[in-house]
């Protein structure tokens, strides 16, 4: 990740992984200022251990495969296939139900879940059909309808307050498909082992970003 | 532990930076050495498991999950807890801590310590930085100046293998550097605007920093893939695993010893000489005596101090080194997070190739010459310039494929810094053994209260107002000084609580880091500082250890220990 603004560069003495602490400066600043710490208890009195965590998977979430497939749909309308592939060949609505289900807090997960049914209900007064049985131009319609409101939303937003739903989904959209292996290594360019340090190389205005693990 | 020998010439306790040197000036001396290390034990290359793994590879992507924040309440305050390298962090259940005020302890409980995920930044101390506690009347005045500790900076570079430019400034001496890694290109035209400025005492020199630029004998070159954090499967980070074990290794000398923790030093009334340690299995509980004619504490500041206030207690209650009433006294840091950010116009047709593991640096330039400041002491900064990614479209209004297509390219070029700021040592900032509370292992557990105080809250507002200044002054826009939350500790830059001195009646150890009562102890972590500078440490603590291993030797050689 490498939003300039909100990068801590030079930070010394610590691993080059990615920061827990600018990971939710970053999270929570491209959220609005809505604090993503302090979840307590989600998955209630039995924690399962970091290994279990690490090894959890999209389907043992508590969304249902309904759900999923409808978080794909939204997510490849969001980013759809162009001259690279789309949010929903990198699985990015399964990865979304993963990170709801283990890193958002119960206020968080309900605001989300809050904002799929907001848009489903959008849809159907303001289409006809729900989400799923909408025409590319029709679900792109209400994608933009819901992206200008959470833009809106934002702007004025309380510091306390929790993001706009779709920012939400954005977000976790976003972060979801640029981590992807599509989205590190054909949406961007990526080189595991770069082998040398060029510090200033002329691009084509066209070139993709080089994407930083 | 194995049933092998217990006697030894010499026992270094902690095998992180300081103690991998220990091993390793000793062993090449010709002593055999036995190296306790209290956690597990980490294999060079075979056991860096998330090395070569792409971000895609984990499941969160590296984020925490809410049960990791549940399981570590001290590491969530910080990027320790993580899912990438969080295994490298101890485990705050197993080895609890009390604060009195918060202060934020990120430990490394295994073969190489913090070694293995260090920052890799490698700054001298300065004579400025020897003469400031005596100048100032601040702290107690070091026994050591610049030009005892200048060859042993020499002698610790050439091995460890730090890039690095030759700059000739008085308060950042330059070393015995590989080429530096270079400033990019925007870093480079910031650099020569801000020369312009300020009498040209502000300036931008590349980082200096512990990658290899060039091959050392069995490690190879940096390859710019900036995962240092997870090991490096190339040895091109200086690290115990990477560079001092092997070399104590191929002496034949070296017993390195997992999960043994040392309960005490061993202390003979009669001779007042240290016989040895004792030692706790971290698996059995089973406790085991070691014998040697030298011990090195290099356990990590507050680790060796904690040891010696449980060493001895029945000839002084504090401990080993408590005679001199500053015994877990003037606990320091760097305190940082504040600076400022902006964008530069001009190069969008530029980019880097390769990943930089460093950044650019400027030296500390207040209270030096004609820059008075309301402060005592200074800071540097630490900071770079690159291009803005995906994220940035989180924010930006816009959905569909043209969206997508715009969040694939770079966005503007940022740059930014953060300053890291001398903290004074103050008696009064300390920890102490707390009785009621212990750790897995039945150990009371340290208690800390520490905060930073006047001066380095002026200092902070500096350090947002300057690097404001310098950002506008090296051509950026968009220039927004920014400060974040600090408490001590999280610089993860912990020093002083056994300081060295002049006399015994107000220093813990002296000029060579031998405890003054006990003198073939020596502590060559960070424990040892009398002062903190604003430089990252660890240079430092290599090239104390080296010096007084030197001394050790000697003084074996001619019967004083």
């Amino acid at each position: 990740m490498s939003a300039p603004e909100l990068k801590e560069t030079g930070r010394s003495d610590t691993a080059n992984t990615l920061s827990r602490r600018e990971a939710l400066r970053q999270v929570t600043a491209l959220l609005g200022g809505a604090a993503l710490t302090g979840g307590m208890g989600l998955l209630g009195a039995s924690l399962p251990s970091l290994a279990e965590a690490r090894s959890r998977l999209a389907m043992e979430t508590d969304f249902t495969a309904a759900d999923i497939a409808w978080l794909e749909e939204v997510a490849d309308t969001l980013l759809p296939e162009t001259d690279t592939p789309g949010a929903k060949a990198a699985a990015t609505g399964a990865f979304i139900a993963l990170m709801v289900t283990d890193t958002y807090t119960p206020a968080e997960q309900a605001q989300f879940r809050q904002g799929m049914r907001a848009l489903e209900d959008w849809a159907a007064a303001e289409q006809g059909a729900g989400f799923m049985d909408l025409s590319p131009v029709d679900r792109l319609a209400v994608l933009e309808h819901f992206d200008a409101e959470q833009h809106a939303a934002m702007q004025d937003k309380h510091e306390e307050a929790l993001a706009h739903p779709f920012r939400m989904f954005k977000e976790l959209a976003l972060f979801g498909y640029f981590t992807s292996e599509i989205g590190m290594r054909q949406a961007q360019r990526y080189e595991e082992v770069p082998g040398r340090f060029d510090p200033c190389v002329t691009r084509d205005p066209d070139d993709r970003s080089w994407a930083s693990p | 532990m194995s049933k092998t020998n217990n006697e030894y010439d010499a026992i270094v306790v902690g095998s992180g930076i300081s103690g991998g040197w220990a091993a390793k000036e000793l062993t090449e001396k010709g002593l055999r050495v036995l190296m306790l290390e209290r956690g597990k034990n980490i294999e060079h290359v075979t056991d860096y498991v998330n090395a070569t793994k792409g971000p895609w590879e984990f499941p969160h992507r590296g984020r925490p999950t809410l049960a990791m924040e549940e399981a570590y309440p001290v590491l969530r305050r910080d990027y320790p807890l993580n899912e990438i390298n969080t295994d490298w962090w101890a485990s705050d259940e197993d080895s609890p801590y009390t604060e009195v005020r918060r202060f934020d302890w990120f430990r490394g409980y295994h073969v190489g310590g913090r070694s293995l995920m260090w920052g890799r930044q490698s700054y001298r101390l300065a004579p400025m930085d020897f003469e400031a506690n005596a100048v100032d009347g601040v702290g107690g005045d070091w026994p050591v100046r610049y030009e005892d500790i200048a060859p042993w900076y020499d002698h610790v570079e050439r091995f460890a293998g730090i890039a690095g430019s030759k700059e000739g400034l008085p308060q950042l001496p330059d070393g015995q550097f590989l080429p530096p890694m270079p400033l990019n290109c925007v870093e480079e035209a910031a650099a020569a605007k801000l020369a312009k400025s300020f009498d040209g005492v502000r300036r931008i020199i590349p980082g200096r920093n512990a990658n290899l630029t060039r091959a050392l004998p069995g490690r190879a070159p940096c390859q710019f893939r900036n995962k240092c954090g997870l090991g490096c499967p190339f040895g091109a980070y200086f690290s115990t695993q990477s560079s001092t074990l092997p070399a104590a290794m191929a002496t034949g000398l070296l017993t390195l010893q997992p999960y043994a923790i040392v309960h005490e030093v061993l202390f003979d009334r009669e001779t007042r000489r240290a016989t040895g340690v004792r030692v706790m299995d971290a698996v059995t509980g089973d406790t085991r005596d070691f014998n040697a004619k030298v011990v090195f504490l290099c356990a990590s500041t507050l680790n060796s101090t904690w040891i010696l206030m449980r060493s001895a207690t029945d000839e002084w209650e504090g401990g080993l080194g408590s005679s001199s009433g500053e015994l877990g006294h003037n606990l320091m840091d760097h305190h940082f997070r504040a600076g400022a950010s902006g964008t530069m116009d001009g190069f969008d047709d530029k980019e880097v190739y390769g990943r930089r593991p460093t950044g650019f640096y400027i030296p500390r330039y207040q209270n030096i010459g004609k820059d008075k400041r309301d402060f005592l002491r200074g800071f540097g900064y630490q900071g770079g310039a690159s291009r803005s990614g995906w994220s940035r479209a989180v924010a930006e209004l816009g959905v569909g494929g043209e969206f997508k297509d715009a969040a694939c390219r770079p966005g503007d070029w940022g740059i930014g810094s953060s300053a890291f700021g001398e903290m004074l040592p103050n008696h009064d900032n300390r920890i102490w053994i707390d009785h009621g509370r212990v750790d897995k292992w039945g150990m009371p557990v340290l208690a800390f209260d520490c905060a930073i105080g006047e001066n380095e809250r002026l200092m902070r507002r500096a350090m947002q107002d300057d690097m404001a200044e310098i950002l506008e002054a090296a051509g950026a826009r968009n220039v927004h000084p920014w400060e974040s939350e600090y408490y001590p500790g999280a610089g993860i830059h912990e020093m002083g609580t056994a300081r060295m001195g002049r006399d015994p009646g107000s220093s813990v150890l002296n000029e060579w880091n031998q405890v003054w009562d006990c003198k073939n102890v020596y502590v060559t972590d960070g424990s040892f500082m009398a002062s903190a500078g604003c430089q990252n440490p660890s240079l430092t603590y290599m090239a104390f250890t080296a010096r007084a291993v030197d001394h050790a030797v000697g003084e074996l050689k001619r019967r004083n220990l």
